[in-house]
């Protein structure tokens, strides 16, 4: 093959070829080269200092305490490399763990929330339930108010609102068949002492005989009165006590 | 690639190299005085393509701190000469600062040239070219051809050890060491490239 000849055609000659082939040859440039600037006699004196230099940092102990940095590191790439591929093997899979962990962990705590709400309704978490369901156990509605921070507050508010309601339609259409209005009238004792009641809880804060209760009706006294009309039909008069009003009629129905 | 040869040659001494360089790590002056011999040509060739008639200061300089870091040094007689490399070119490259010193221009070839033709023989060609024209040669070359062809030729690294000397990757040592060492060819006027290369007798393959 008389192609031209390359370096790399070169490169394999030499490579395969021994001397005496590389001899036959074609004269080579990169022989040339090397023949020519290596073709150095030492001249003793730089290997003198050279080994003076060598001498003085061994009796120092420079050589003892060096500590090898990343650039005088020149083991074959082989042995230096090997366990590169073992250490980036094992990062992966601790971050592929690690990863998996967290994803478990949120399913598992998304899945016992779940759980939580749906079998046991009575839990606190369920904020909705909780105001409704001291109101028929305990008619006076103070013990859940103690034991339940939560309840304090949508407990009076709830029964502030009604009572409120109660007033402005005493003795007009039908809202007091409305569940809501039954159970008002069950936690009161009986229809005839609904007004006594709910004077009792309305009165409440403005005298401040229950410091407890006293954050309570304030703002539901604010929301009730623009929303005490809307509230005739469904009792969804105010933010949380008209809310939780309207939960309670399927509630109150299943009893 | 084609350098691979010349590697190789350095590399016939890196076994013993080796032996000298631990030897030295434990303390042994005499080891290290013998991996100086194997080392210093090719470093001093290294750099007088660089730095022309500086090489014997700046290659002293690099022995110096050779000396003092040998403790550091982990690797074999391989690797021993990629690391001096590194230390030798940061010197060249300080005194380069310093100095202000630039590389000179392309050489003419009639200058440094006085060489028999193409068909000269192998051992004519080379008891031909002198050190100096060979210097002029390589260093009429671009900085980084110059550099690779050292480094593969001269010094003896392979390709990855080059590309790691010069901080570049071994692709780019490979091209430029290709392309430096095709010019130096065709203004030896030896082992043309060219399709009008005349062949020698020896060309069979």
């Amino acid at each position: 093959m008389n192609r031209a000849g390359t370096e790399a055609d070169m490169g394999e000659r030499q490579r395969d070829g021994g001397p005496t082939d590389r001899r036959s040859a074609r004269p080579d440039a990169a022989v040339l080269l090397a023949g020519a600037l290596r073709a150095d006699r030492g001249d003793g004196e730089g290997e003198r200092r050279a080994v003076a230099a060598f001498r003085a940092a061994r009796d120092a102990g420079a050589h003892r305490a060096a500590r090898t940095r990343r650039r005088d590191d020149w083991r074959p790439r082989a042995r230096r490399h090997a366990w590169r591929p073992l250490r980036s093997t094992l990062s992966v899979l601790l971050a592929s763990l690690t990863l998996g962990g967290v994803a478990y962990a949120a399913i598992g705590a998304a899945g016992s929330a779940g759980d939580g709400a749906d079998g046991d309704r009575g839990r606190p978490p369920a904020a909705t339930s909780s105001a409704d369901r001291p109101d028929p156990t305990r008619p006076s509605g103070t013990p859940p108010a103690a034991s339940a921070r939560p309840d304090r507050p949508a407990a009076a508010q709830d029964t502030a609102a009604k009572c409120r309601a109660y007033e402005r339609l005493e003795g007009r259409g039908k809202a007091l068949d409305a569940t809501a209005w039954r159970r008002l009238v069950e936690e009161a004792g009986g229809g005839e002492n609904v007004a006594a009641y709910c004077a009792g809880r309305t009165a409440g804060p403005a005298t401040g005989k229950e410091p407890g209760r006293a954050d309570g009706p304030g703002p539901a006294a604010s929301n009730g009165n623009p929303g005490g009309t809307a509230g005739q039909g469904s009792g969804k008069a105010d933010g949380n006590g008209g809310k939780k009003a309207g939960d309670g009629p399927p509630r109150g129905g299943d009893k | 690639m084609g350098q691979r040869g010349e590697a190789r040659r350095g590399q016939a001494y890196d076994g013993e190299l080796g032996a000298a360089v631990a030897r030295a790590q434990e303390g042994d002056e005499a080891a290290f005085a013998a991996a100086y011999r194997l080392v210093q040509p090719g470093l001093l060739g290294y750099l007088r393509g660089i730095v022309g008639d500086d090489a014997e200061d700046v290659a002293s300089d690099a022995w110096l701190e050779i000396a003092r870091d040998l403790g550091r040094f982990k690797g074999d007689g391989a690797g021993f000469r990629g690391w001096t490399a590194t230390i030798a070119r940061h010197r060249a490259l300080d005194h380069l600062r310093r100095q202000k010193v630039r590389p000179r221009a392309t050489a003419l070839e009639q200058d440094v040239l006085d060489l028999p033709g193409p068909h000269s023989t192998h051992d004519q060609a080379l008891e031909s070219l002198s050190t100096q024209a060979a210097l002029e040669l390589v260093r009429g070359l671009p900085r980084d051809q110059a550099e690779a062809v050292l480094l593969r030729v001269v010094v003896g690294l392979d390709g990855p050890a080059a590309a790691r000397v010069l901080g570049k990757r071994p692709g780019a040592v490979r091209t430029a060491a290709y392309r430096g060492l095709k010019r130096l060819a065709r203004q030896l006027g030896v082992d043309t490239v060219t399709e009008e290369a005349p062949r020698t007798l020896g060309e069979s393959t």
